[in-house]
This record gives C-alpha cells, structure tokens and sequence, in this order.
C-alpha cells in the first residue's frame, strides 16, 4: 500500500519547511503589527515580505525537487527491487532445500546482508515450516539479522522499530519472544499492539514447554497486565494457530479473569471452532454479566454445539430480560434437540425485539422438519404481524418460500 | 474614518492568513507522521492477510443512496460486489428514481420483488418496494418515495443486519481491501464509532472488474485541480484533526460507522445538505453529553475513488451545496462554539471550521477587493500587494505539494513522472483563477444559506464501468453488542 522509503525523510523535510515558515510567518506578522505606526507598507516591512517570499519560494523548490527526483528513483527501485527479490528467493528456497550456498552478493564481501534479502527470506518464512524454515532462520542469525532487529526494535526511531517488530513477526525466531514480550508495556499504543501480534506467532512456532516458567505461561502473565484494547488481545490468541488451545484453556480456568479478557477468551475459542471447549464456556452461560453470558451462547453457537448440561440454562437465557443475552441464547438454541428448544423458541417470535424475533425465527427453521413447520405456521396464521413478517423473511431466505409465494402471504402487491 | 478602517482591516487579514497557514503547517506535519509511522507500517499487507485467515473482522452493510444514478448504479454496485471482505451485504436504496436506475438494477443483478421484515428503528420516507438479487444474495435494492440521501440512509440503516455499516455514495468506488482496513480498526478499539477514509478522483482512472487499476490524470485542469484539493483535505487536514480526536467530517462518499452509535445519535439528519458532516458533529456532541468513551478516526488506507465534476456547472453546484452543509451543520450545533463543555471540540475545532472554513471565502473575496482598493485609494504601494500575492500563492502550492506528496508513497500513485510535474504545474495555476471562482461560489452560498436549506441542485455523471465478480457469501447476521463495557 504504501512506499516504506524516504517517507520518514519527507516528514522530517516537511516539518523543517513548515517549521521554518511557520517562523518566517510569526516575523512577518510581528513586522506588520510594528510597523502600524509607519503603515503596514512602509519599506522595512516590504523587505521582510521580500524575504518571507524568497524563503517560501526556495522551500517550494527543494520539496518539489524532492519529490520529482523520490518519484524518479523510487519507480527504478521499485523495478530493481523486484529483480533482486526473485534472485534471492532462489537463492533462499535453495538453501531451505539443500543447505547454504553462496549469497547472491557474495562478491562484495558483506557479512550484513542487504535488505531485499532480509525481505526476501521473511515473505518465505511465512510460508516455509518445519526443517526448511529453521534452516533460514539460522542463515537469518548467521548474518545477524536477528541481532539487528532486535537492537532496532528496542532503541530505534519509532519506524525503525515498527520496521523491526514486524521483521521479528515474520521470521518468529524464538530469541526474539521475551524481547518481544517486554515491549507490551511500551509507553506507545502501536508499538504495544504489533509486538502482541509478533509475540503471539513466534509462540505459535515455540515447542510447548510444561512449568509456570514456560513461554506460555509468560505469555500469558504479559497479556494479563499488558495495556491492550480486547480487540488486539483476540487478534494475538487468533495467531496462535494450534497452540491457543491450552492458553484459552487456562484463561478460562482462571478465577480471577478480568471479565475483559474472559470475554476476549469466550469470542475467540467461538472464532477457532475449538469444540471440545464447549463445557468451559459453558461455565459462564449463567455469569452475572450480560455480556459474558451473551459471549458464552454466541461461543457455543459458533461452535455448533451445546453441552447437555446447559441446556436448561441457555433455554431459561432465550427469555433473559437483557435483549442481546435472548438473541444469542436464540441463535444457540439451533443445536438444542427441538423437543426441548421449540417450546422455549416459538413464543419468541413475538418478541419486542427485530434481532431476537429473526434470531428465533432462523434457530426454529434449522431445526428440522417440526421446526419449520413451526416457522411455516407462523408465517401463514400467527396474530401477530411481525412475527408473521420474520416467518416469511426467514423462509425466503432459507429457500422454503419462493417470491411469488411470498408475496402473496403477506399481501404484497 | 473608512482609511483607519480599511487599515484595521489590513492588519485582520494579515493575521488570520499568518494563522490559518500555521495551523495548516501544523495539521499537516502531524497527519503526515501518523500516515508515515502508524499506517505504513502497523497495518501492512501481512497483517491484513492474518486477520483474513483468522477471521478477525466485523462484517458490514454498505449502503449505497442513489436518485437517479442510472449511469453510475450497476458499476458501481458491481465495484462493491467484488470487494474482499469475507461477510458484507450490500442495501441499495432508490430514493424515487425518475430515472431508468430501477430497471438497470432489475436487469443487472436478477432482482426478485420479495416482502422483507424490517425493523423502523429510524423514520424514513414510505418504502415501496424491496428486492433481493437471485444471483448475489447479498445484495438487497430499496425503492422509496423520495426523501433525499439522509432519508435514505436510514431507510437502509432499517434494513442493515450487520454491526458496522459503510455509507457509500453511488458514483464511487472502493479500493478492494477498504472495507477490510477500515472494519479492522473496529476490532481494535471498542470505542471507535466511525472511520473516515481517503476520496480519491476517479477521473481518467483505468477501471478493469470493478476495480481500479491504475491512477491516471485526467485531461481537463479542472479535474486536476480538484486532484489537489482532494489531497489537501485528506492526506494533511482530516489526518491532522483526527490526531487531535476532533475529525468533524467523514466525507459521504465513504465512511464507516458502528451502527448502535448511529442509531443511539438519532440516524442521520433530513433536511440538510451535509448529512455527512452534520452526523459526525452529532455523534461527538452525544457522546460528549452521555460522557461515554468514543473514538471518530480518519485512516487514509481505505480509498474510496470517486468521481468529481468535470464541468464548471456541477463543480459551482457541488461546491455552493457543500458549503452551505458547513454552514448549516455550524448553526445547528452553535452550542458548540467556543464552549469549554465540548473540550478541544468546543474550543478548537469548531472554532477552527467557522473562522476558517465556513468564513474563509468571504476574507478572501474581502482581501481581493481591499487590495484593489488599497492601490487605488494610495495606501498599498503594487509592489507590496504583488510580494504579498505571491507570497499568498506559494503557501497555496507549497501545502498542495506536500499533499501530493504523500501521494507518491502510495503504491497505486499517479505512475508517470510526467504526472507529478503536472501536478506541480497544477498547483501553480489553479491560482490563476479557478481557486478566485470558488471563494466566490462560496461566498454566494453564504449568502445562499437561509434561503436554499436543504436544496441540493442537479449534478451531472459520466458514470463508472466496470464487469461482475463473483460476491462474497452472505452469512448469518450477526448482532452487535449493545454496551462496551468489557
């Protein structure tokens, strides 16, 4: 989306600019003010606008002249960077393959390699796992690039360092992880959130480790005290790929969770369909916060299924008083056997609510021939209109009632 | 007596052109950084592929208003039909078409006359018919009596099933991952009610599968013109207050917004011009009276291309309607102004937009006429009021450059060499009048404003091509949660 070269430049050549006029500016204003008594046009003050125009004119000049030439470069670097991105992928898919070889650059004699080549080889570690990988995250440290990184993610400017946290997210090298855990107290929000991010796929390629000392565990105490918004915390679990589980499992089993993250844990065991979790989110099917209860019924839902032993509790929670606890409660109860969902799911349809009117309406058609035999009824002859209106809705939509037919029950010209 | 006044005068013009280019230097600075440092880097391709995969996202509604768009709807609609976002439905909604806009969408899409349960949580103008598409079940057409795009709005907003909706202006285009940058966001902060992005001119731009491939200049100097302005708003002022949590305006033609705030804030309002602005206002005021936690942010990643006008009717039409919306938005929330209550908001950002937005034009035909009179009457000598021009046209092009510069980090940026000499060259001569046409423009709908409320004026389309892609499947709906205490 955006060129990552010369912009940190340009900034800074904007601020001298603009900072430079900004006190040519405050001058020229303060020589108009004083120069009330002789008229605003008297000769001292014309030489001061003279100079403030000279200087606004060069500034003129040297930012265009940035920028012709930045446009001229950048389009025949971004021409030579791809040459060299397709050597040294070659070059790195070789060494994965069969062991090291000679560098494409070999002939300078460098030992730091160039940037194409770092980028090169963190566009493949996304990719390449197992024993290929590791094998380029050892060139990686052969060349010291996690060194680099790593000095850069903790002391550079804040681009170098965004630059460098990312560099770590991709080639998720494992010295990298505690590094990377420190930076989630970081005093700035986005650096916060992108080593979460980092933190969390490197764990991902970790071996698991038993014992409170493991990188789990840390990661999980750092997430715990860390400053993050619940969002960024779901999207560092989600990164965890196969080893979430265990950590959702101890987040959950966790007393004294904040409700923050236990709904952070709820939303994301839902996102990765981990079924055999459904009894621990069941937990909290009953939690006296509505919004963890409503997290607990859209969890089980997304997992399709619903333990026996809450059954009762999610049925009794289709009639909670909050109504963003009934349409989730609604919604879930679609994997309730429906002998036992029906009759709590049939009265809702008259709900006071839109949302939970169609949630019931949609739970009652998923569930088999009763149910939509029920969501049939209901659109031919139920007394209420709207819930009439939702029937239909949710038969058109679930292909149980054409247009035509349609139309025609509800009256529609 | 009119000497000493005119000299009083002076010395207020010259202070507020000193203070409108310094604030302008600022916000431009500040914006700059934000795109350099947080854009470029936190939300880059990698990212957004994880997110993908990992299913972070909230789906949307986009709602698309159109009155007579017959030229533009199916492309359009098309365009929005191949973004990629795995959980969106799309609403269109004729606001009384006269217009053959009706029967393309019919023919276009397949669309089948069906009875839709809707919820009124906003009034709208009576719906007379909705349709569903039998070849992209996603997208849902609204045909209602007219009542303007805020009516329509929320007569789309009735139907949106999902937690964020994108308002987007039928003649526009969406980059194919701008609702994917702009719903992260959303994710990311529990606060966040509404997201602006970036209004690209579509003008000359090559267009393949709904999408635009290529940013090319347009011919006519009027439209590069607004190439500029379009920069200038975007790239530097709307990044700049949006640091300052004091964005006032997400441009009609593509914003993103929590519905339950919408909602909560009363929808949009009808009967004016700047719905769009006078929305996000709105949304600041409540939130600030309810004292609850808010965020409205500017993110340029979402570029939305749009097309602007290409004759000077339409542009004198479209700038005389939007400026009476500034206008009409400042007065309905005057409460605001120089009000401690309102934080930054009431002290410094609406402040800002009556002293140098909605007046600017004003100052600035008054500045023309004093010169003139000022040479005539033997109080200014020419040369000073030539060096002061001069000096006024380089701060132009110097804030226009710097805009247009940050145009060319984009990786989809006006491609040519030749392109950016162009643009240089167009930030020099959109001083030799076009920039004096508008002040004027503006200056009469100033004056406009007590008589023409709510009046838009007829605008004229070239229109969008473009082919059909294959849709993202509609899922269930998903509702939001209605409080974000957790």
């Amino acid at each position: 989306m955006w060129r990552r070269y010369g912009d940190a430049f340009y900034t800074l050549l904007t601020l001298a600019v603009f900072g430079f006029e900004t006190i040519a500016l405050g001058g020229l204003s303060l020589s108009f003010l004083l120069g009330g008594a002789t008229g605003i046009a008297s000769t001292p003050v014309e030489g001061i606008l003279l100079g403030v125009v000279i200087s606004t004119a060069s500034a003129l000049a040297l930012l265009g002249l940035y920028l012709l030439s930045y446009h001229f470069v950048s389009n025949l670097r971004d021409r030579w960077q791809i040459e060299q991105l397709d050597k040294w992928t070659e070059w790195w898919v070789g060494l994965a393959l069969t062991g090291p070889g000679e560098p494409v650059d070999a002939g300078s004699g460098r030992r730091r390699l160039p940037r194409v080549a770092v980028d090169s080889v963190l566009s493949l570690l996304e990719a390449v796992k197992g024993e290929e990988g590791d094998r380029l995250k050892e060139a990686l440290a052969g060349h010291g690039v996690d060194h680099w990184f790593l000095r850069r993610a903790r002391a550079g400017h804040l681009t170098a360092r965004l630059d460098a946290i990312e560099g770590l997210g991709k080639a998720r090298l494992p010295q990298a992880f505690d590094p990377l855990l420190g930076l989630l107290h970081h005093a700035k929000p986005v650096v916060r959130r992108m080593s979460a991010r980092a933190a969390a796929v490197t764990l991902a390629v970790l071996p698991p480790e038993p014992g409170p000392d493991s990188p789990q565990a840390r990661f999980i105490q750092a997430i715990k005290h860390a400053d993050l918004q619940p969002g960024v915390v779901q999207e560092a679990l989600l990164l965890l790929e196969t080893r979430a589980g265990p950590i959702l499992r101890e987040l959950l089993a966790d007393p004294q969770l904040s409700d923050s993250l236990h709904w952070v844990a709820l939303e994301t065991v839902g996102r990765l369909g981990l079924a055999d979790m459904a009894d621990q989110v069941a937990a909290s099917s009953d939690h006296p916060d509505p919004e963890l209860r409503a997290a607990s019924f859209r969890c089980l839902r997304r997992l399709g299924s619903v333990p026996e032993t809450a059954e009762a509790t999610l049925l009794h929670a289709v009639g909670d008083e909050v109504d963003f606890v009934r349409v989730q409660a609604a919604h879930a109860a679609a994997f309730v056997p429906a002998e036992a969902a029906l009759p709590a799911l049939e009265p809702r349809l008259e709900d006071a609510s839109w949302w939970v009117r169609r949630a019931a309406a949609a739970s009652l058609a998923r569930l088999g021939e009763l149910g939509v035999a029920t969501v049939k009824r209901a659109a031919e002859s139920h007394p209420d209109k709207a819930a009439r209106e939702m029937a239909v809705q949710i038969l058109l939509e679930a292909d149980e009632l054409t247009p035509a037919a349609a139309r025609l029950a509800t009256g529609v010209a | 007596m009119w000497r000493t006044l005119l000299n009083g005068y002076q010395y207020v013009l010259l202070i507020y052109f000193s203070s409108l280019n310094v604030l302008y230097a600022l916000f431009s600075c500040i914006g700059l950084r934000a795109i350099v440092v947080v854009f470029a880097r936190e939300f880059s391709q990698g990212s957004l592929r994880d997110l993908l995969e990992r299913d972070v996202y909230k789906p949307v509604s986009i709602l698309v208003p159109a009155h007579n768009e017959e030229v533009s709807i199916v492309g359009s609609v098309q365009s929005l039909l191949a973004l990629q976002f795995p959980e969106f439905e799309i609403v269109v909604v004729s606001d009384g078409s006269e217009d053959e806009t009706m029967t393309r969408l019919i023919e276009a899409f397949a669309l089948a006359e069906q009875p839709w349960a809707t919820r009124q949580d906003l009034p709208s103008a009576h719906v007379r018919r909705t349709f569903r598409s039998l070849t992209h079940p996603n997208l849902i057409v609204v045909d209602k009596d007219q009542g303007g795009k805020a009516d329509s709005l929320n007569a789309g907003l009735n139907m949106a099933r999902y937690p964020l909706f994108a308002a987007v202006d039928a003649d526009s285009m969406l980059d194919g991952e701008a609702i994917l940058r702009a719903s992260r966001l959303f994710v990311e902060d529990e606060t966040l009610i509404g997201v602006g992005g970036t209004i690209r001119p579509l003008n000359a731009a090559v267009v393949e599968e709904g999408r635009v491939t290529e940013a090319r200049i347009p011919k006519k100097w009027l439209e590069r013109f607004q190439i500029l302005e379009y920069a200038r708003a975007f790239f530097t002022g709307r990044a700049g207050w949006s640091h300052f949590k004091s964005l006032l305006i997400i441009s009609g033609a593509f914003g993103l917004f929590r519905r339950t705030a919408v909602l909560e804030a009363g929808g949009f309002r009808v009967g004016t011009v700047a719905e769009d602005m006078e929305l996000v206002v709105r949304l600041h005021r409540h939130f600030i009276e309810q004292h609850k936690p808010y965020n409205i942010r500017f993110t340029p990643d979402p570029i939305c291309w749009s097309e602007v006008p290409s004759d000077l009717g339409t542009l004198r039409r479209q700038r005389n309607r939007w400026h009476r919306g500034l206008w009409e938005t400042l007065w309905i929330h005057k409460r605001m102004l120089f009000n401690p209550r309102y934080g930054r908001l009431g002290l410094v950002a609406v402040p800002y937009f009556w002293i140098f937005e909605a007046l600017a034009p004003v100052v600035e035909i008054s500045g023309y006429v004093l010169v003139g009179i000022g040479i005539y009457a033997g109080f200014l000598s020419p040369r000073f009021a030539i060096l002061f021009v001069v000096l006024a046209v380089l701060y132009g092009m110097l804030a226009s450059q710097l805009a247009a510069g940050i145009e060319t980090f984009l990786s989809n940026r006006y491609p040519r060499l030749r392109d950016r000499a162009l643009l240089f060259l167009a930030a020099f001569l959109e001083f030799v009048g076009y920039r004096q046409y508008l002040a004027f423009q503006r200056t009469i709908a100033t004056a406009q404003v007590p008589f023409k409320r709510g009046q838009w004026g007829k605008m004229h389309r070239k229109g969008i091509r473009g082919s059909t892609q294959t849709p993202a499947p509609a899922e269930e709906a998903e509702p939001e949660r209605t409080t974000a205490s957790v």
